[in-house]
């Protein structure tokens, strides 16, 4: 509203003029009067016009607010459309949708060995000693599928040195959070080595003496196992699986070694009269610390009744601890024969192969941008053959030339612990190549 | 007889055991809960980073490949970032949560672990270790981490993370 102030001009009356006077007056006056009506009409046309802009920018305001408000609303849905084209995208491309959740790794060495013997003779060799294929299935994230095939020694078949192993092939099932249950053919929950043995994750060319005499890693079998984890840091592990079947020879030819070892059935046709009954309980909460100790009983570890051996058990301890660059792990572990009372059985006892022991310590430190570590390893082994009974001195580098690829040097030196086998003390140098991926 | 009794029943309960396919990642904290309790139960709108050529070259160089994803969504709010991040340790992604302040981790978080081992680094003994850390200048952690045994990969996968929430931090700090 636009008020436009109106000057009414009140004449002074004076006294009666002359005729021509007068009329001049009312003309003027008449004048006057058209003029204060022409401004009140001027005024009123212009504030009309005003008040029609004025509704008409009211509209268009209105109209731009619904035209604001529809933009919007296309704006919110693009972006809800472009997050998810993204989330879509992203799930394809990190191939985390259920189809793709089925994954490929593997690891392998390369070993170089160059041996003396106190005897004079020595051992040169190459030799690609691992390459193994793992390929696991997640059903969902509650059920999947591991399996893992081992070609040892590259060349496999009648009278060559290697062979083709199927390590692992099991079905793991999540009860929930912490329970698990798993069967097919699983590793025995034992040592350091036998379920993590990726070459880049250890230190030396070859695996240790004692956790391949001893325990006889890579250790697998057909079977059962139940994992629990607890919030302490506690993790307990039990199975049940195949057991060993140790050869002891027969009444013309008898084995007094009761090789650990040999006694691996592999899953292959393995006799099951006797299953044996593996636990472990591992401690890992404290940052670098991982203590575990295994015990396994077998009620009859030669799948025969009074043939030379019955029950058998094993204990194993480890520690492992890393600060810093500074590392080292020590194992222990003792096999408890039950020797017959019979020929054979007091045969193996003479032997002391009823009783099988080892252990190692193995220092090491980390360097150079952790690119290369430094170790040294004592190990002392008492196996069944006189043979696999040494002290074992180790020292020796890493050097990971990417984080899963590593070159391995170490200088070995054993002592044979029996005086017919003293010849057979030797040292060398090993050189490895290694990966994983 | 004890054997075939404990192997027959361990075995029945394998079978009679209701196999759901029901999602179960094992979830130690829910992510929306991790963002959300850094921010007083409030958390700000979420953001996404779209790494540019020379990010992701910085990324490339932490991960030994690219990120699993072109866009990284994150929270910020007064100088406080929080990250959640995927990494393989050994077959599949493990998600971590992150909150970075003023250019140090001050929480880090195994959210969801899918793999079937390594687990181990659950525990806050080994997350503890990466609290006050900050990148150096050659993108590493500026302080040593303490490995476990038999979890390898997935501490390797831990540092890896931990150092690209620091770098997309620094990203968004001074762009």
């Amino acid at each position: 509203m636009i008020i436009i102030p109106i000057k009414i001009t009140i004449v002074k009356q004076e006294p009666i003029p002359s005729r021509t006077t007068y009329i001049h007056s009312q003309v003027v006056g008449v004048i006057a009067l058209l003029f204060v009506l022409a401004l009140v009409f001027a005024a009123t046309s212009a504030q009309a016009d005003q008040t029609q802009e004025i509704e008409r920018l009211a509209e268009q305001i209105k109209q731009l607010k619904v035209e604001i408000q529809e933009l919007t609303l296309v704006t919110e849905q693009n972006t809800k459309g472009l997050e998810a084209t993204g989330d879509a995208m992203e799930m394809s491309l990190s191939g985390s949708s259920a189809k793709q959740k089925t994954s490929f790794k593997g690891y392998g060495e390369l070993h170089y060995n160059r041996i003396n013997a106190d005897s004079g003779s020595n051992k040169r060799q190459i030799d690609f000693h691992r390459f193994v294929l793992f390929v696991g299935h997640h059903f969902n994230d509650r059920l999947r599928l591991i399996f893992e095939v081992e070609l040892e020694h590259s060349l496999a078949g009648a009278g060559q040195p290697g062979e083709v192993e199927l390590e692992q092939a099991y079905v793991e099932y999540d009860l929930n959070q912490n329970h698990r249950l798993k069967g097919g053919l699983i590793l025995v929950p034992v040592g350091l080595l036998n379920e993590t043995h990726e070459p880049p994750t250890f230190y030396g060319v070859e695996r240790n003496e004692v956790e391949k005499t001893i325990i006889p890693t890579t250790w697998w079998a057909g079977g059962v196992g139940y994992t629990v984890t607890t919030k302490n840091g506690l993790t307990i592990d039990l199975s049940i699986h195949e057991g060993l079947k140790i050869p002891v020879g027969d009444d013309d030819n008898v084995n007094t070694d009761a090789r650990i070892r040999s006694g691996r059935q592999k899953t292959a046709e393995a006799n099951a009269d006797n299953f044996a009954f593996t636990g472990r309980i591992r401690y890992a909460a404290i940052a670098g610390l991982e203590l575990a100790a295994s015990f396994q009983y077998q009620s009859d570890v030669t799948q025969a009744k009074d043939d030379g051996i019955g029950s058998a058990t094993l204990v194993s301890l480890h520690a492992a601890y890393n600060s810093g660059p500074f590392g080292v792990r020590a194992l222990y572990a003792m096999w408890n024969l039950d020797a017959d009372s019979n020929t054979t059985g007091e045969a193996i006892s003479a032997q002391g192969s009823n009783k099988q022991h080892g252990f190692y310590i193995e220092p090491s430190y980390r360097f150079g941008n952790d690119k290369v570590g430094v170790f040294a390893r004592y190990e002392k082994v008492k196996g069944g053959r006189l043979r696999d009974r040494f002290n074992q001195l180790s020292l020796g580098a890493n050097f990971w030339l990417y984080e899963k690829i590593v070159l391995k040097f170490d200088y070995v030196r054993r002592n044979h612990s029996q005086a017919s086998y003293k010849d057979q003390n030797f040292d060398g140098i090993n050189i490895g190549l290694g990966y994983y991926f | 007889m004890a054997t075939k009794f404990g192997f027959t029943a361990v075995c029945f309960a394998f079978m009679v055991w209701p196999v759901s396919t029901t999602a179960l990642d094992r979830v130690f904290e829910k992510p929306q809960e991790f963002v959300s309790r850094h921010f007083s139960h409030s958390p700000p709108p979420s953001s996404f980073i779209y790494p540019d050529a020379g990010l992701r070259k910085q990324i490339r160089a932490i991960l030994h490949h690219d990120y699993s994803k072109f866009r990284i969504r994150y929270w910020a709010k007064d100088g406080l970032t929080v990250w959640l991040l995927e990494e393989i340790g050994k077959e599949l992604p493990i998600t971590l949560g992150f909150a970075v302040n003023d250019g140090r981790l001050m929480t880090v978080r195994v959210l969801i672990f899918r793999e079937n081992r390594g687990w181990e680094i659950k525990y806050d003994s080994f997350t503890k270790q990466f609290v006050g850390a900050k990148l150096t200048k050659s993108h590493k952690l500026g302080r040593n981490i303490d490995g476990i045994t038999g979890a390898t990969m997935s501490v390797r996968a831990t540092v890896r993370l931990a150092r690209l929430a620091l770098l997309l931090d620094q990203a968004i700090s001074s762009p």
